[in-house]
Formats: structure tokens, sequence, C-alpha cells
């Protein structure tokens, strides 16, 4: 995978980094290190930082067989472009029901609550299965 | 992360500090339920100088409010940033967890 394997992307950034939980920090601070030159809002740099955390941590946590987890981000076009993938067991992370919205603090779900925060705060996200690879792709609107 | 857990007068503040992320939640949340929990005290929770929260951070503050709430106690929260109230408010933990804007509004929610 590499940056220009993005839709509508020019060019980009690429990181590929050992399947561990220090994963998780390693690659915030390398697509926040690259989006810094885009001088995104700070809400907007937010919601990238929130669906990289819980992409990379689901990895991290819970991709069966995965060696390592990459990592390509491109912004072009008023929206930052993601891709994580992983070389674990097939896993779709999308298809599997949302618990319930919160309602009231006894029955509220815990756990849970990182894929369906990924849907409401990217503009689109898809899983792929692509030659023994388990890709999300997740697009995030920059204004 | 940072945690500070202070009593106000029969409240207990708890003051968070840094990143409530996948690697700091796992430290921190050990200390934060087990300073506030056993008070079984209306409990304001101060916000203002954390950077960062994702779904780690949310499951925390809502298994200690339900803890709480277990012993008749009340959890409430200010001083947000806007980063981190966005995420508060798009899990709906906001609608179950008030979020004030300052500490006296907070402490006063809870009759401090």
């Amino acid at each position: 995978m590499t940056g220009a394997g993005l839709s509508g992307a020019t060019g980009g950034f690429f990181i590929r980094l050992s399947k561990d939980i220090s994963a998780v920090e390693d690659a915030r601070r390398a697509v926040m290190a690259y989006l810094e030159d885009y001088w995104l809002d700070p809400v907007v740099a937010n919601r990238v930082e929130v669906i990289l955390e819980e992409l990379v941590s689901n990895v991290a946590r819970h991709a069966r067989d995965a060696s390592h987890v990459t990592i390509a981000a491109d912004f072009s076009a008023g929206v930052v472009a993601m891709q994580i993938e992983d070389d674990g067991a097939a896993f779709n992370p999308l298809e599997k029901a949302d618990p319930p919205p919160f309602t009231d603090i006894t029955s509220a779900k815990l756990g849970g609550q990182g894929i369906p925060l990924i849907k409401r705060l990217s503009r689109s996200v898809r899983y792929d299965r692509i030659d023994d690879i388990n890709r999300i792709s997740v697009v995030v609107a920059a204004a | 992360m940072d945690l500070v857990i202070t009593d106000m007068r029969g409240v207990t503040k708890a003051q968070l500090s840094g990143r409530l992320d996948t690697a700091n939640v796992n430290g921190v949340e050990t200390q934060f339920t087990a300073g506030v929990l056993p008070l079984a005290q209306h409990t304001v929770v101060d916000l203002s100088e954390v950077s960062f929260i994702a779904s780690l951070g949310i499951r925390m503050l809502l298994t200690t409010a339900r803890g709480l709430n277990g012993r008749g106690a009340k959890l409430v929260m200010f001083g947000a940033t806007p980063p981190v109230m966005e995420i508060l408010e798009t899990t709906a933990l906001s609608d179950m967890i008030p979020v004030f804007g300052s500490e006296d509004d907070a402490m006063a929610a809870v009759g401090g």
C-alpha cells in the first residue's frame, strides 16, 4: 500500500509499524506531524486523531495473527483520507451492529463505542479484504 | 496522564490532565475508580486539562459514573475543551453525565 493508492491522493504519507500497542502512539505522532503543514482546524485534527486511535488500537489489541499495521494518509481536496491495514485474520469491524445509544447510566453498554464513534466523525468508512489484508478506508472532511 | 483527587466540602473533585487515550487510560483508570468510588460522594471531574479522549476514556467515565450512581451519588464534569466536548456529545455521554462550563456550576449541580 502506498499513499498514492488512496482515492484522490496525489502523494501523502505512509508508515508501517509492528503490531504492538506502541503503534498507536507512533502512528499518531507520525500522521499528525504529516498533517501539521495543512493547518487543520483543531476539531478536525482531533477527529483524525480519534479515528486513528480507535483503528490502530483495534489492530494492536485485537487483530488475530497480525504482525504489522500500515497507515497511509493524504490530505487533498478538503479531506483527510486514511487507510489502515493489517495482515491478520479476516475481520470486518464495521459489520457488527452498533451498541444501542446511551439513554441512561444504568443500562448504557460499557465498551463498543469505538466503531460508532468512527462512523459519526467521518464522512465515510469502509472495509475491504484484499490479498489477505484487512483494509479500513476512512475519509474525514477537513472543513 | 495525571490525576489529583481532593475533597471539596464533601464533594470529590477529580482533576485529570493529559490524554485519555489507549496508552494512558489503563494506567489511570484504576487510580481514578479506586480514588473516587469508595468515597461514595457526589463527584466533579475537571476536564480542562484533558487534551484528548477516545472510547476507552468514555468507558472509564461511564463506569465510574455508574458505580457512583449505584452508591446514590452523582458524577458531573466541567471544563471540556471543544475537541473533547465534541467526543462527549458524539457518544452521547454528555446526555447522561452533565458537562458544565465552570467548576462553580458543576459544584452547584451537586449541591456543593
